[in-house]
């Protein structure tokens, strides 16, 4: 069922992709603002998403024991280079290309980062590191 | 113009919603790329896990059962009780494997969903990333060569933390599970800090 996957996954990335740029998380200044908590609109978004996705998941839960995402020694130092990375760039990974679509091909340099530290973080995990750094999606 | 906070917050809990009941997965958007860049890499790996994910799975859930039935018939048979079924099952991926071209299309349409969304505002344009951007990142190769490094922890930092906004901040934390929480507090938190600094480096 690799055809209807495909579909599935077009539609989902389609309205992540709509739903973000019309959020305003795909403006550069629009996050920075969110940052310095001078505009608090996409940070009560997040916080309402994660509302929304909360009460559905616990729902769930009652009958389904959902992935567990627990901390590793990578949780800490990931996340900080991943948000000095955000506020530099204005753009977590699904952003970047949103970016793209809507015509900031500056972000074709961000969305080529994101794949290259991707791909590094690949290589030094498999050199060094023995954990599991867990995924998603 | 933009959408209130309510509407956005209910788009996207709402997706990330639908997401797991239409594919008993968790969203995430760093995902995806790795699943790619690791099929592109093991690309006799990617072939495996597709053809295992082809087997007919109704035939594979019928064998499953009748196997634990036949345990539990022998345990049944030999007077000891039969274990009462756990109150919550591990969630089956309805699609075992992601095909890395189902991962493509994903980044594909995040592409065009904003495309689609700038086009129905009016301001579909090739066009730079606004002002904030032109005062920290400057012009030029030097901001192609800051966005290309910030990209970079970006990406170094998802994978190593194993999930990115929508995995961890979204689907995570959500669930208030230990390591979203502490990744999603991180990445404001540094993001809240460097922002503070990048205003007092160029004010």
């Amino acid at each position: 069922m690799i055809a209807a996957s495909v579909v599935r996954h077009a539609l989902f990335g389609f309205l992540l992709g709509f739903f973000l740029s019309r959020i305003g998380f795909s403006d550069y200044d629009q996050v920075h603002r969110m940052f310095l908590f001078t505009d608090l609109r996409l940070f009560l978004t997040f916080c309402a998403a994660v509302a929304v996705a909360g009460i559905g998941f616990l729902a769930v839960s009652r009958r389904t024991l959902l992935p567990p995402r627990m901390i590793h020694p990578g949780t800490l130092l990931g996340s900080v280079a991943f948000g000095m990375g955000w506020a530099l760039i204005g753009a977590c990974p699904g952003v970047a290309f949103v970016q793209i679509g809507e015509g900031k091909l500056a972000a074709l340099a961000s969305v080529g980062g994101i794949v290259l530290g991707n791909w590094i973080y690949g290589r030094v995990h498999r050199r060094f590191f023995r954990w599991d750094v867990g995924n998603c999606g | 113009m933009f959408w209130p906070w309510w509407l956005g917050g209910a788009a996207l809990g709402g997706l990330a919603l639908a997401y797991w009941f239409a594919e008993r997965r968790l969203l995430g958007v760093s995902g995806q790329v790795t699943g790619i860049l690791d099929a592109v890499e093991h690309p006799e790996d990617e072939r495996k896990a597709a053809a295992m994910a082809r087997v007919d799975e109704a035939a594979l859930l019928g064998a499953l059962e009748a196997a634990t039935a036949e345990a539990a018939g022998s345990a049944a048979a030999s007077g000891t009780e039969r274990p009462a079924t756990s109150a919550r099952v591990p969630a089956r991926p309805r699609t075992l494997h992601v095909a890395a071209l189902a991962r493509a299309m994903f980044l594909i349409a995040l592409v065009l969903g904003g495309t689609v969304s700038a086009a129905l505002a009016g301001d579909l344009a090739v066009r730079d990333l606004g002002d904030g951007a032109r005062r920290f990142l400057g012009e030029g190769p030097g901001a192609i060569l800051l966005l290309l490094g910030g990209g970079v922890m970006v990406g170094f930092g998802t994978r190593m933390a194993g999930g990115c906004t929508s995995g961890h901040g979204l689907c995570g934390s959500s669930r208030l599970q230990p390591g979203s929480l502490l990744s999603t507090a991180t990445f404001f938190g540094v993001g809240i800090a460097f922002s503070y600094l990048m205003e007092w480096l160029v004010r």
